[in-house]
């Protein structure tokens, strides 16, 4: 039933798929697409009424700025660079490290969350999304902070590290040619497809933890559904 | 036990209220997915719940915590009722109670007196 696309994105992720299977085994009537209908609607207007959001609906970080964890490390790793310049320390091969990890640990977490709500698609979805955005995010930090590099913005800080002789041209140049848009294009559907994978392992990981739960309620059930 | 606060919890979902009790009701006799609900509303009480009027009552259950979601079963998720949803349920049905035990002493004696 095509209706169901008029509910908004956050319903859907959470409750499309079920609906559907409900309506595979309801008579559609022409009541029964009115009421739909009626139900977007009311769906739009929900949170905006009363104030409520489903606890269970997730997948998606309440704050933004999660994604921008491994751009930390990013810049981390870009001044540890800069403040040990020509030192032996494996710090900034440390810091890069926990950018990574702290990127799979994002995907990870966002295959976790949906563990009682969301179906494989869903998941991977929400990990295809999560992994892309961090991770372009974190990419176009760095190869910004690379290119103010090479226009010879941190001679000030550690004259070595980048070319003696500032040329803002070459920067220039670089940022404009289609190769930079490609490797960005193509780094972000990396990131994604491998946010996807992580975010399916931690779904499946929390359906695995979700287990403990099921038999937890078990122990609850008697004294919830005693009438 | 105090009925109020339930009662109140329960009309603030507006036109949601009737199909919310309806599916607390379905759910004290246990877990169930969307359309069993809808059946066996359909069988106790004669009321056809649509599709878009039982998502709109499920998805302001769920964020009370009278209901919850459990893991899916291919395509179908079921709910249970928690022990708050059961509070409610029991509240509002023994303040249903009185009402129709008010009502049925009422109309006892007028019943005689209309023979």
């Amino acid at each position: 039933v095509k209706i169901l696309r008029f509910y908004p994105a956050w319903w859907r992720a959470r409750y499309e798929e079920e609906m559907q299977a409900v309506l595979d085994q309801h008579q559609v009537t022409l009541r029964t697409r009115i009421n739909l209908l009626r139900g977007a609607l009311d769906a739009w207007l929900f949170i905006r009424r009363t104030g409520m959001t489903p606890q269970r609906h997730r997948g998606r970080f309440h704050h933004a700025w999660v994604l921008a964890i491994p751009s930390v490390f990013v810049v981390a790793h870009f001044l540890v660079q800069i403040l040990y310049y020509g030192d032996d320390s494996s710090l900034s091969g440390q810091v890069a490290a926990m950018g990574v990890v702290a990127w799979a640990a994002l995907c990870l977490t966002t295959g976790f969350q949906l563990r009682q709500v969301a179906t494989t698609k869903v998941a991977a979805a929400a990990g295809l999304r999560t992994g892309l955005i961090a991770w372009a995010l974190a990419w176009v930090l760095g190869e910004s902070l690379f290119l103010l590099g090479m226009a010879g913005l941190y001679q000030w800080a550690s004259p070595g590290l980048i070319s003696p002789a500032p040329d803002p041209a070459i920067a220039l140049r670089w940022l404009v040619l289609p190769y930079a848009l490609l490797r960005l294009l193509l780094t972000a559907v990396a990131g994604g497809l491998l946010g996807s994978g992580l975010a399916l392992v931690g779904w499946k990981f929390g359906k695995w933890v979700g287990q403990f739960e099921i038999v937890m309620r078990r122990r609850d059930r008697p004294s919830t559904t005693g009438t | 036990m105090d009925a109020g606060p339930h009662q109140s919890k329960l009309k603030d979902l507006g036109r949601f209220s009737e199909p919310a009790l309806l599916i607390l009701a379905s759910l004290a006799g246990g877990p169930k997915h969307g359309y069993a609900i809808m059946q066996d509303v359909a069988r106790f009480h004669g009321t056809r719940l649509e599709p878009g009027t039982l998502y709109g009552a499920l998805a302001r259950l769920e964020p009370q915590g009278w209901i919850a979601p459990q893991a899916l079963q291919g395509r179908r998720r079921p709910y249970r009722l928690t022990k708050e949803g059961a509070n409610v349920l029991r509240s509002h049905v023994s303040v249903m109670q009185s009402v129709i035990s008010t009502a049925l002493d009422r109309l006892a004696p007028s019943t005689r007196s209309s023979r």
